[in-house]
């Protein structure tokens, strides 16, 4: 059963579509990928899957609560983790999670409870009455979601969780995250890193100009992209950008660059190599080492938008 | 109950931050200190000269009159009071920058409860830089707020909720908190200024029925010349009118979509 539908979801900014026609169902129990490029309508999105902003067309359901109608209701049964940091520096741990628990109608030992339990999901217990401002960057990550399960939601929204903080607190949250799932909660889950995705999620959404472009499990979506190749092409000078001559070459799909590693997915990886690196010296561009291989997410994102996640 | 748990927790990132708190309780009562100082060491080499020539007559069974300190201490506390909503406006914006705003909208809480909630936090932290400004200024520099507490104590809610109403709504029109909390003070430094709350000299009576503080300290100090509470009628429908006029054009500015940024 679909723990959230969204139909025909329209949002329009002046002249701009943020959100064009989205139809989507996300399945109770699921860890869903909402993957996308900076601008394809995935906070938009968000936004109206949580009240923040209104939509111009089209519904969403939250467990049959229509968000629109029945806001506080649907409301009630989510918790959202934000891309950015949203806590109250000044206040200790233990009373940012309290406040936003109250939130939710806790109150009293139970609120208390809840609380410690919270902060002991992310490993905070015995920093509950710091506060934040002495934290790093990952044990602020930590109380943002801390923050937001504090009444055991059945859904919860994360935004780009992991952006910017140390290993060892991406690894936390990643094991907070499939805990949380196993306990009962649909996780809606976004991010850039395609590895943390892969390692998560067993339904992927993949958005692009307000469109969501694919949707499905996890290996069908990598399906899509089967007949291609990845020809990565670590160089170590390229002065000279030699993409437009790449994309020329017979079968290539999509060419980029990253630093100092040419990326070319193409349906006939090995048969262009040689013209590739024909090119290459031409240009006096000096290869450092080429590998080949199977197409992953990153490969799928590419081939289906002609873009670079991070673009 | 969520509202209240909205205000108390306004009210506790108040009180995490003690220079702020030192400095606007404790700032009023300091001003009072300096300028009545300087009023008192004046005025006493002026007596002096006098008393040499002359005899005091004094009229008992007549109302008494207010004096200079207490023009001084109703003036002061406007001032205080409206630069209170400073807080709100530092507050409010840096809620929109951390997007604690938009965690609260998320959460199962009206818009209008957030905000009203903020609003009744900083009316009772006004409140409380009235009562402690007026305990504390009677006890120190002996200041008589007249024989009307009934009368005190509604001035007091009206002016307190002009100030709320005026920190919602500027707080309303800023995007960075420095410049929402600047504009403000400097908006504020100009209205007592013209309101003549500085110097007192009666040279701003034409300019100060535009400002905020004149409404506010009239009223304090026609209480504490012991007149009746009808004397400022006008006084009290002018703050009121005021106080609404700015939660209006405030709820405008709020409805406005994606306000928590």
């Amino acid at each position: 059963m679909s723990l959230i539908e969204i139909r025909s979801l329209i949002k329009r900014y002046k002249n701009k579509l943020a959100v064009d026609s989205l139809t989507l169902d996300i399945n109770e129990g699921e860890i869903f990928g909402l993957l996308g490029p900076n601008g394809a309508g995935k906070s938009t999105t968000i936004n109206i899957l949580m009240g923040l902003i209104k939509a111009n067309g089209g519904n969403v359901l939250i467990n049959g609560l229509d968000i629109s109608k029945d806001s506080l209701e649907a409301k009630q049964l989510m918790g959202l983790v934000p891309q950015d940091i949203a806590i109250y520096e000044s206040l200790s741990a233990q009373d940012n999670v309290k406040f936003f628990g109250s939130l939710y109608d806790l109150k009293g030992a139970d609120l208390n409870l809840k609380a410690k339990k919270s902060l002991e999901f992310v490993g905070l217990l015995d920093k509950a009455k710091d506060k934040p401002k002495t934290f790093s960057g990952g044990m602020k990550r930590r109380l943002n979601i801390a923050c937001a399960i504090i009444h055991e939601p059945k859904i919860v929204i994360m935004d780009e969780p992991t952006v910017g903080i140390d290993p060892q607190s991406r690894n936390h949250i990643l094991e907070a995250v499939k805990e949380l799932n196993r306990q009962g909660s649909t996780i809606i889950y976004t991010s850039h890193y395609m590895d943390e995705v892969d390692a998560l999620c067993n339904k992927i959404g993949i958005m692009d100009h307000g469109k969501l472009i694919a949707c499905g499990e996890k290996n069908e979506i990598k399906k899509l992209s089967k007949t291609d190749e990845i020809l990565n092409i670590e160089a170590t000078d390229i002065r000279y950008n030699p993409i437009e001559e790449l994309k020329n070459l017979p079968g290539v799909k999509n060419v980029s660059i990253n630093e100092n590693t040419i990326k070319v997915i193409s349906t006939r990886g090995q048969s262009i190599l040689q013209d590739a690196l024909f090119i290459l010296s031409k240009s006096d561009v000096r290869v450092k080492s080429i590998t080949l291989k199977e197409p992953d997410l990153e490969s799928v994102f590419l081939s289906l938008t002609g873009r670079n996640l991070r673009d | 109950m969520k509202i209240f748990n909205i205000s108390i927790n306004y009210l506790k990132r108040i009180f995490t931050n003690p220079f702020l708190v030192i400095l606007i309780l404790a700032g009023s009562l300091l001003e009072t200190f300096l300028v009545s100082s300087n009023i008192n060491s004046a005025s006493s080499s002026i007596t002096d000269s006098i008393s040499q020539k002359y005899t005091e007559v004094m009229i008992i069974g007549v109302n008494k009159t207010a004096n200079i300190n207490q023009l001084l201490c109703s003036s002061t506390l406007a001032y205080f009071l409206l630069i209170t909503a400073i807080i709100m406006v530092g507050l409010n914006i840096s809620d929109r920058k951390n997007k604690t705003f938009m965690r609260m909208y998320s959460c199962p809480v009206k818009k209008s409860t957030v905000i009203l909630g903020n609003i009744i936090g900083q009316f009772l932290i006004t409140f409380i830089v009235a009562v402690f400004y007026m305990f504390f200024s009677s006890i120190i520099f002996k200041i008589s707020y007249g024989n009307s507490l009934v009368g005190i104590f509604i001035v007091t809610i009206f002016a307190v909720y002009l100030s709320a109403s005026f920190g919602f709504f500027m707080s309303g029109l800023f995007k960075n908190s420095t410049a929402g909390v600047s504009t403000c003070a400097f908006i504020l430094f100009f209205l007592a200024l013209f309101s003549d709350s500085f110097s007192l000299s009666g040279d701003f009576d034409a300019t100060s029925k535009f400002t905020l503080n004149k409404w506010i300290y009239e009223s304090y100090y026609s209480l504490m010349q012991e007149n009746p509470l009808s004397s400022i009628t006008q006084n009290l429908i002018v703050l009121m009118l005021l106080g609404t006029l700015f939660n209006v054009l405030g709820i405008l500015l709020y409805k406005r979509e994606k306000t928590y940024e």
